[in-house]
């Protein structure tokens, strides 16, 4: 049949198309890779593991569809040719058999440290790390920070909360203890490579440790006509271009960085009331990444050292990683994002001290006999997450 | 002789006439090829609705929030899933989702390969009239049916379909004030899965009892086609696995309706309203419990297709295939391993972490068998003289497919890479290469290649042709930049990603998928109508149009009512391609072809 003889064509078509898809998808697309790791705890240790794997099952990979390809190329049927008669070898399938099953096993047992490591090796109190009491609702994340006594859940004296918005510092350990009042979540720190579900009336934790400050890199200023996202009214915005870069706490220091306006306020209310904005704008130039500017003023942090200044001047702009809700949990599953700053020692403390003369927010204190009275509950649900 | 083969031959004096009346003749049938039919039919419908939901899903993601267009409005006023602008509401892309799996697994997939192939086949394959209880096998697909019925309906009662996902882990399924669709839409959703649960333990039972009790004199088991084998081992799932489902979904339905608290912990508030229910439930148990039913079901949505695979690829290399008895000790170590790898859905859930050590090895180990499968499908065409047919490209894309998929899944084995990838598109990608890319490919195979048994026609080898080649180009374009998206930490079942900054570089990536899958979707239009059109105005069928040995082959097409006027003695196994008394022209050796010698009793 004459349309048998397009079939080498139909099948390098057909390769060509799948392997070309990655170069029309337009210019923002990317070949992708893992995120950037700031995981200094194990994110390394997981991202070794991926490629590692990658390596085993890429080198499978071209070695099966390679031989697939080949012998439907070596072995068509032409006129005259007869198939070779045979049942099979036991040489041959003894080989495919046990050297796959000591790749497999291989790849199993390195597994197993770092495993243990990220579920087991929870940090110590002489790790001195940072406790975060998580409590996960439809559609928000409550994260409660203790005080300077470091006591938390019933005995909490001072503790605080914050609200879709977690603010950890830079170099030290981090442990989380989550629960849920209602259904099941899941607490996604993509960079971090953390993921946990987060339960009603259990409880879980996970642990990490932050080594890098992401902040916006600015590559240029425009005037855009975008819509406020607190007016809605369209008006002429500033609009700082960029990138997201990441920082040690060294760089950062060094570095003059642009903070929000209300950095000197230490309010209550700092998380709200940032000034640059990647979300919420006119939505043709949503996708876009930068930061809207809706005043001229903006305070600098250099060498420890605040100033106010140009916020058009700026030349990295302090800025967040994201937090996703993982696990389908209702309605507001997407909007269920929050965002962790992650800052230098000092900053963190100062940001501390000052939340902790607000306490808890209304919004997370009517919680808090749930949040107590779940901890207290749980104690037969506890075990393994001692 | 065996036993069974004696028992069998007595049955030759029972046959009854074929039913004249339209009711006993196409609805309340006992005849497998007509009930293999009636589920294929239904799962056609199915894969219309279940295919159009994937394409909404795709609209939303790539136009989040944008009215969908031509059928959005229509739509919207008869479902709660979209708004009056005819866009997704974010509740019913939920619905869409749960809906869209719980479709194409439950009522697709696995009825078209075990309802429709299993009872096609199986009678015809190990040489027996019928299944081993006929009545049986039609109280099967009469459960199957309303069970399809109250989940389509489902999609139009006050509030929409159930929202927790196909997996319906509580309490998210368990509680309407969490979703809207956990209320009414849930419960549709349980009855549906417990009736279909019940068709599924039937059907097990019944091909089961067929393939041990009735094979043909000289049918021995290393005789059988391996599609047969892996109707019996997805038998043995199906008979073991789905009761635990079945029971689970009464225990949560009781939770909806008689307020029991089995899946439910205590204080749960909801808003800000206490929930009042007694508590002490857990809903790890569920996930346990759901899992311990659906990776099994995992398996019964692949083994047939590896199957249908290897029957495709023997009869079209001309070879017998390459060591048949390990292709069977694959399977059923999948089936064996199958039972115990379950916790790899749950890494991630708060299970204990020394499970999770456990469960990745078990899940490591799982590969295997899947492994030296494919090696032997390679070996099968090493040497062979392949006839590029429609089925066989069918066949070989599986194969392609299959090992991408199969590959894929060590990443989620390996626990610690599994805490990023987990509930990211990489595990999207990966279980359409399986699910899409492996069975569906089977699916259609095994369709263009028994379509001339079962309805006497050839379908249209052109528009085969071009069916299978944009089908293979648009999947691909479709799932594998969803690798893509997972490596880059892209959430599954989001309804909006582009709220999500580290998102936003995949804006493009998601509007080139869904214009692929607009493709993929309308290529398959191009099979239907081939299929029904086929159907009517198809060349007439030659009684062995593809030269293939197994028993259905020597029967006329249309296979008669009773398949073989005399129920066939078989001298060897079914891809003796190439050996014993072939002649110039062919290599065929039909399996009931007796040796020089006449013994029935040798394997090969």
């Amino acid at each position: 049949m004459t349309f048998r003889k397009l079939l080498p064509a139909a099948l390098l078509l057909a390769a060509g198309t799948t392997l070309l898809a990655g170069s029309t998808a337009g210019e923002d697309a990317r070949w992708g890779w893992l995120p950037p790791n700031v995981n200094s705890a194990y994110g390394k240790d997981t991202d070794d593991l991926y490629l590692k794997v990658m390596w085993v099952v890429g080198a499978i990979f071209f070695l099966t569809e390679g031989l697939l390809l080949a012998f439907m190329l070596m072995y068509r049927g032409r006129p005259g040719r007869k198939a070779t008669y045979i049942h099979g070898s036991n040489i041959a399938e003894l080989t495919w058999t046990v050297i796959p099953c000591g790749i497999l096993i291989w790849l199993a047992v390195t597994q197993y440290d770092a495993w243990r490591n990220i579920r087991e090796n929870f940090p110590k109190p002489k790790d001195n790390p940072v406790v975060i009491e998580i409590l996960a609702n439809q559609f928000n994340w409550h994260f409660r920070q203790a005080d300077k006594d470091g006591k938390l859940g019933t005995e909490a004296s001072n503790a605080f909360t914050t609200t879709d918005s977690l603010h950890l510092p830079v170099n030290r350990k981090v442990l989380c203890r989550m629960i849920s009042k209602d259904v099941i979540h899941s607490f996604f720190i993509p960079f971090a490579r953390v993921k946990q579900d987060v339960l009603p009336g259990m409880m879980t934790k996970v642990w990490y440790e932050i080594d890098r400050i992401p902040v916006w890199k600015v590559t240029g200023v425009e005037k855009r006509q975008l819509k406020s996202a607190r007016s809605g009214k369209i008006e002429p915005t500033e609009v700082l271009l960029g990138e997201m870069a990441l920082l040690t706490e060294a760089e950062f220091n060094a570095k003059k960085v642009a903070l929000p306006e209300a950095w000197n306020e230490r309010s209550a209310g700092w998380d709200s009331r940032l000034r640059w904005e990647s979300r919420d704008l006119d939505e043709s130039k949503r996708k876009e990444y930068y930061y809207v500017v809706t005043s001229p003023k903006a305070v600098f942090r250099h060498a420890g050292k605040y100033e106010e200044g140009d916020a058009s001047s700026a030349e990295y702009v302090y800025h967040h990683y994201e937090i996703a809700c993982a696990e389908l949990c209702g309605l507001g599953h997407t909007g269920m994002r929050g965002v962790l700053y992650v800052e230098p020692a000092d900053m963190y403390e100062k940001w501390r001290a000052e939340k902790e003369k607000y306490g808890e927010s209304t919004e997370a204190s009517k919680f808090r006999d749930l949040w107590d009275g779940i901890y207290s509950k749980t104690d037969w649900y506890q075990r393994g997450v001692k | 002789m065996s036993t069974e083969a004696h028992d069998h031959g007595s049955a030759e004096d029972h046959i009854h006439p074929e039913p004249t009346g339209f009711f006993w003749k196409y609805v309340w049938s006992t005849d497998h090829k007509m009930i293999g039919k009636q589920y294929l039919f239904t799962a056609f419908f199915f894969l219309l609705v279940g295919g159009l939901m994937a394409l909404l899903i795709r609209w939303q993601l790539a136009y989040p929030g944008k009215p969908v267009p031509v059928i959005g409005v229509p739509l919207s006023s008869l479902m709660f899933a979209f708004s009056e602008d005819g866009s997704v509401k974010p509740e019913g892309y939920n619905q869409l989702v749960t809906m869209h799996g719980t479709i194409m697994i439950f009522f697709v997939v696995i009825p078209i390969l075990v309802g429709a192939f299993g009872n096609f086949l199986i009678p015809l394959h190990v040489g027996a009239r019928d299944v081993a209880f006929p009545f049986l096998n039609a109280l099967s697909y009469w459960l199957f049916l309303p069970a399809g019925i109250i989940i389509f309906a489902s999609l139009f009662i006050d509030k929409g379909a159930a929202a927790a996902g196909w997996t319906s882990y509580p309490p998210l399924a368990d509680i309407e004030a969490a979703a809207p669709g956990s209320g009414m839409g849930q419960v549709f959703w349980l009855l549906a899965v417990f009736l279909l649960g019940f068709s599924s333990i039937l059907g097990g039972l019944n091909f089961l009892v067929t393939i041990v009790r009735l094979r043909a004199p000289g049918m021995t088991w290393t005789r059988l086609p391996l599609i047969t084998w892996a109707q019996t081992t997805t038998a043995v799932f199906q008979l073991l696995a789905t009761p635990v489902l079945a029971a689970a979904t009464v225990l949560q339905l009781m939770d909806h309706v008689a307020m029991t608290s089995f899946f439910l912990p205590h204080d749960l508030v909801i808003g800000d309203k206490a929930m009042g229910y007694s508590g002490g439930g857990a809903s790890l148990m569920w996930q346990h419990i759901f899992w311990f039913y659906s990776h099994p079901a995992v398996y019964i949505l692949v083994l047939p297709g590896m199957g249908i695979a290897s029957d495709l690829i023997a009869t079209f290399a001309r070879k017998p295939i390459f060591g048949y008895k390990a292709m069977v000790v694959s399977m059923v170590g999948i089936m064996g391993l199958g039972f115990l790898v379950w916790g790899h859905h749950m890494f991630l859930s708060g299970m204990n972490p020394m499970m999770g050590m456990a469960f990745m090895t078990s899940t490591m180990l799982i590969a295997l068998p899947s492994g030296v499968k494919v090696f032997n499908w390679l070996a099968t065409l090493w040497g062979g003289s392949i006839r590029f047919t429609v089925p066989m490209l069918c066949g070989l894309s599986f194969v392609a497919m299959f090992i991408i998929g199969g590959l894929s899944g060590i990443f989620m084995a390996a626990t610690p890479v599994d805490i990023f990838i987990h509930d990211t598109y990489y595990i999207v990608a990966h279980f359409h290469y399986v699910v899409f890319g492996g069975t569906l490919f089977a699916i259609f195979g095994g369709l263009y290649f028994w379509f001339p048994k079962m309805f006497g026609r050839m379908m249209n080898n052109k528009l085969a042709f071009v069916h299978w080649l944009l089908t293979f180009v648009a999947f691909n374009c479709v799932f594998f930049p969803m690798h893509i998206l997972g490596e880059g930490g892209h959430m599954r079942r989001i309804s909006e990603p582009t709220k999500y900054e580290f998102l936003n570089q995949f804006a493009s990536w998601n509007v080139f998928i869904t214009w692929s899958a607009i493709i993929l979707g309308f290529s398959q239009l191009i099979f239907l109508a081939n299929f029904f059109g086929s159907m009517f105005f198809g060349k007439k069928a030659e009684q062995n149009p593809w030269q293939s040995n197994t028993l259905e082959w020597t029967t006329p097409s249309p296979i008669p009512y009773y398949n073989y006027e005399k129920v066939p003695v078989v001298y060897r196994g079914p891809y003796e391609y190439g050996t014993g008394p072939a002649t110039a022209e062919s290599d065929c050796v039909p399996q009931s072809q007796p040796d020089s010698g006449g013994s029935a009793h040798g394997t090969h």
